[in-house]
């Protein structure tokens, strides 16, 4: 009795600690949420105060809106075309500067070139991108031209495969540096003694990669798969504020048909609050599927050893 | 030691803690008259013409500057809300009539407020007309009138046209279908250096301008003639080129006012000095188009934007807010020297037909624009301008850039309208 109580307890301090983060998203996060899953069933827009319950009336409208579709596969085109370029890429370059054999100079200044895009804010990069294809008069443009690869300038942004391409590319671009230092962080995390192992038996480079790092920055790359794909589906800054849908709805995506309806026009809340359910429950059902694929593997190798 | 430094920590956790309550309670006793806007013209005003005449206001008034493309996600959270909201507030052509109806703007015929009767007298019909809710109740005053026209470049008119006077230029823009034919005279005599306009898109305020029905009727989409012709007009330009394939408000279609590429710019009134004065000069300073300016009406009236203020429904402080738009928006005296200063046109009536012998703008070669507004300024109809243009404009512009750039055909560019117009509104019918 008398040791516990000359005893300091600490323990109790881990709670304070944490606290702040608890009591922030639950006013901000979760009481937002489930506001939005009540909105999701009602009628509320414009300037009314009250609303009535509908039940799940908005979700079958919206699966009957060949615009809100229309957003969902944008979303995912466009996340494909920024995901497959930008993780490979992460990864070679991720390789090549903790590959022991390269030993590669100027590390640390290609890894701030690399990343520099990611600091620049999103408003900026999409002005700039829009100056330089801008028609007829953008720099792109002029330069094709003067070259002789174009007869005249070509609009680039009422072209949907060309529009929806730069948005990829802007995302691509900015986010390659920012995954690729996460993998390196990830490969330089396997033990040296595993690589030496492999390069004294005669593994190639190629082989040491497939072989060895691969497979053991597999759980980052499943962080980095979900956390992209999180962000992806969420994708709104650069494709609204670039060209805000345009052309012909071609970059329109999921957050900002949410954006537009709840805050454009007839503000239509109800609309919003349901759309962003079905991206809630999307990202989660997408998040459960990748994580499954991804672990049960190793685990079932596992008990077959046993 | 010890004690000091827990007492020190004590205070520094007070401080801050105070700190945090602070903002809650009263900052000081001196009532704030909130005033929201969205360009610098109502802080100019406050605060070099109202608060000169007034000195010895008993209370501070608080300007705050919101960039237009905020302005209406930073209004329509403290409406429904009803928190931290401005006493008055300035409200843009394109969107005021959504606000008109949201039931949060004082009537002015009111008590307390008693504006309408001499506003309704001295000012322009239309801008009386705009700020009319559908139960006919004035909620909101201004002191400018914004007629849109078609300013062009003397030299090229002279040159190609063989006229540069007003009247004379009028005679080729009077129309649409003489104003394409115009294009194809410019086009063809300068060998396609000469486009009429830089954008097609400056045309569409024009159109939507000359519809006879608004965009809902007993909440029904219509599709007015008009829109029909807005599609066959750009899709004409854009065909025989006669535009430079501009964007309106891009950074194209800024660069084309400093040299001698195109004709002319569908611009209001405010068009001239806040967007053909300041870009007339490349930025090199290498070609200018300073002084080589005229303005004539163009092919059909309209306007395009225009500062509206309106109170508060639920402000407690009426009778301040009530003394500042009577001031902006009827005191002679403020208003001359207002038009004097800025060379903006007013909506009163009265002021106007004093003053308007008194202009001549060097930018335009001399000409008195002032008289040209004054004289079209009562031909302006605003009874088919709702809350919902601004959307539906945005929505049915996509299409028409579609159909004339030949990506879609008439028919699909009108479906696709109708199926963004049901997306944006449920509630309206559309078929």
């Amino acid at each position: 009795m008398k040791s516990r109580s000359s005893k300091l307890n600490y323990d109790r301090y881990g709670y304070f600690f944490i606290a702040p983060f608890f009591i922030v998203f639950l006013v901000f996060g979760l009481y937002s949420m489930v506001y939005t899953f009540n909105l999701s069933f009602t009628d509320l827009k414009g300037w009314n105060r009250d609303y009535n319950y509908v039940g799940f009336k908005n979700f079958v409208d919206l699966f009957h809106n060949p615009l809100f579709m229309k957003s969902f596969y944008n979303t995912f085109i466009i996340w494909i075309m920024n995901f497959v370029p930008q993780i490979t890429l992460a990864i070679i370059l991720a390789a090549m500067f903790t590959n022991p054999r390269l030993k590669l100079r100027g590390q640390g200044i290609f890894k701030v070139l690399f990343y520099l895009p990611n600091i620049i804010t999103a408003a900026s990069v999409s002005v700039l991108f829009y100056v330089l294809f801008n028609h007829p008069t953008g720099p792109i443009n002029q330069l094709l031209v003067n070259f002789g690869i174009l007869e005249e300038p070509y609009n680039f942004f009422r072209d949907k495969l060309a529009s929806r391409s730069i948005v990829a590319f802007i995302q691509f671009w900015m986010w390659y540096g920012s995954n690729m230092l996460i993998l390196i962080a990830a490969m330089l995390g396997i033990s040296p003694s595993l690589y030496e192992s492999a390069m004294v038996d005669g593994a190639s480079n190629t082989k040491i990669f497939f072989k060895i790092t691969l497979p053991l920055i597999k759980p980052i790359l499943l962080y980095n798969l979900i956390t992209s794909l999180i962000g992806g589906t969420q994708m709104f800054d650069i494709p609204f504020l670039l060209l805000g849908g345009a052309p012909d709805y071609s970059t329109e995506t999921i957050a900002m048909f949410i954006y537009k309806q709840a805050f454009t026009g007839a503000n239509n809340y109800y609309i919003a609050s349901a759309a962003s359910v079905v991206l809630f429950l999307v990202v989660i059902l997408l998040s459960a599927i990748i994580f499954k694929f991804f672990h049960m593997e190793p685990e079932r190798k596992r008990k077959g050893v046993k | 030691m010890k004690r000091t430094k827990k007492m020190s920590l004590l205070i520094l956790a007070l401080i801050m803690s105070v700190s945090i309550f602070a903002g809650c309670g009263k900052k000081n006793e001196k009532k704030e008259l909130v005033v929201w806007t969205f360009t610098d013209e109502i802080e100019k005003i406050v605060n070099n013409y109202y608060k000169k005449d007034h000195p010895d206001l008993p209370y501070d008034i608080v300007v705050r500057v919101i960039p237009n493309e905020q302005y209406q996600t930073k209004l329509d959270p403290v409406f429904s809300t009803g928190k931290g909201a401005p006493d008055v507030f300035a409200l843009e052509g394109a969107y005021a009539k959504k606000y008109i109806n949201s039931g949060h703007l004082a009537s002015l015929s009111a008590d307390g407020l008693n504006l309408e009767g001499e506003l309704v007298e001295e000012q322009y019909p239309y801008v009386v007309d705009m700020m009319r809710g559908k139960d006919g109740v004035l909620r909101g005053a201004t002191f400018q009138a914004t007629p849109g026209a078609f300013y062009y470049r003397r030299s090229l008119a002279e040159q190609y046209l063989g006229t540069s006077d007003p009247a004379g230029v009028q005679q080729y823009v009077k129309d649409f279908s003489t104003f394409i034919a115009t294009g194809e005279q410019l086009n063809i005599q300068s060998n396609g250096k000469v486009k009429i306009v830089s954008s097609f898109s400056d045309l569409y305020k024009v159109f939507y301008a000359a519809r006879t029905s608004p965009w809902i009727v007993d909440n029904k989409l219509v599709i007015d003639p008009k829109i029909d012709e807005l599609m066959e007009t750009t899709k004409a330009l854009q065909e025989k080129k006669l535009t430079n394939e501009t964007v309106e408000w891009s950074e194209g279609w800024f660069a084309d006012m400093s040299g001698d590429s195109a004709f002319g710019y569908f611009l209001p009134t405010w068009g001239l000095s806040y967007v053909l004065k300041p870009n007339a000069k490349k930025a090199d300073g290498s070609t200018t188009s300073e002084n080589d300016w005229a303005v004539t009406q163009g092919p059909a009236p309209y306007f395009s934007g225009g500062t509206w203020l309106s109170v508060y429904d639920k402000s407690n402080m009426k009778e301040e807010a009530k003394a500042l738009v009577e001031y902006i928006t009827s005191n002679e005296g403020f208003l001359k020297s207002w038009a004097k200063d800025t060379g903006d046109f007013l909506s009163n009536k009265k002021v106007v037909e004093q003053i308007k012998g008194d202009f001549k703008e060097d930018f335009l070669g001399g000409q008195n624009h002032y008289e040209l507004f004054a004289s079209h300024a009562g031909d302006i109809d605003a009874s088919i301008v709702s809350g919902d243009d601004g959307t539906i404009g945005g929505l049915l512009s996509e299409q028409v850039i579609a159909y004339a750039l030949g990506e879609k055909q008439k028919e699909q560019a009108i479906e696709d309208f109708k199926l963004a117009v049901k997306n944006a509104f449920p509630d309206y019918q559309v078929e």
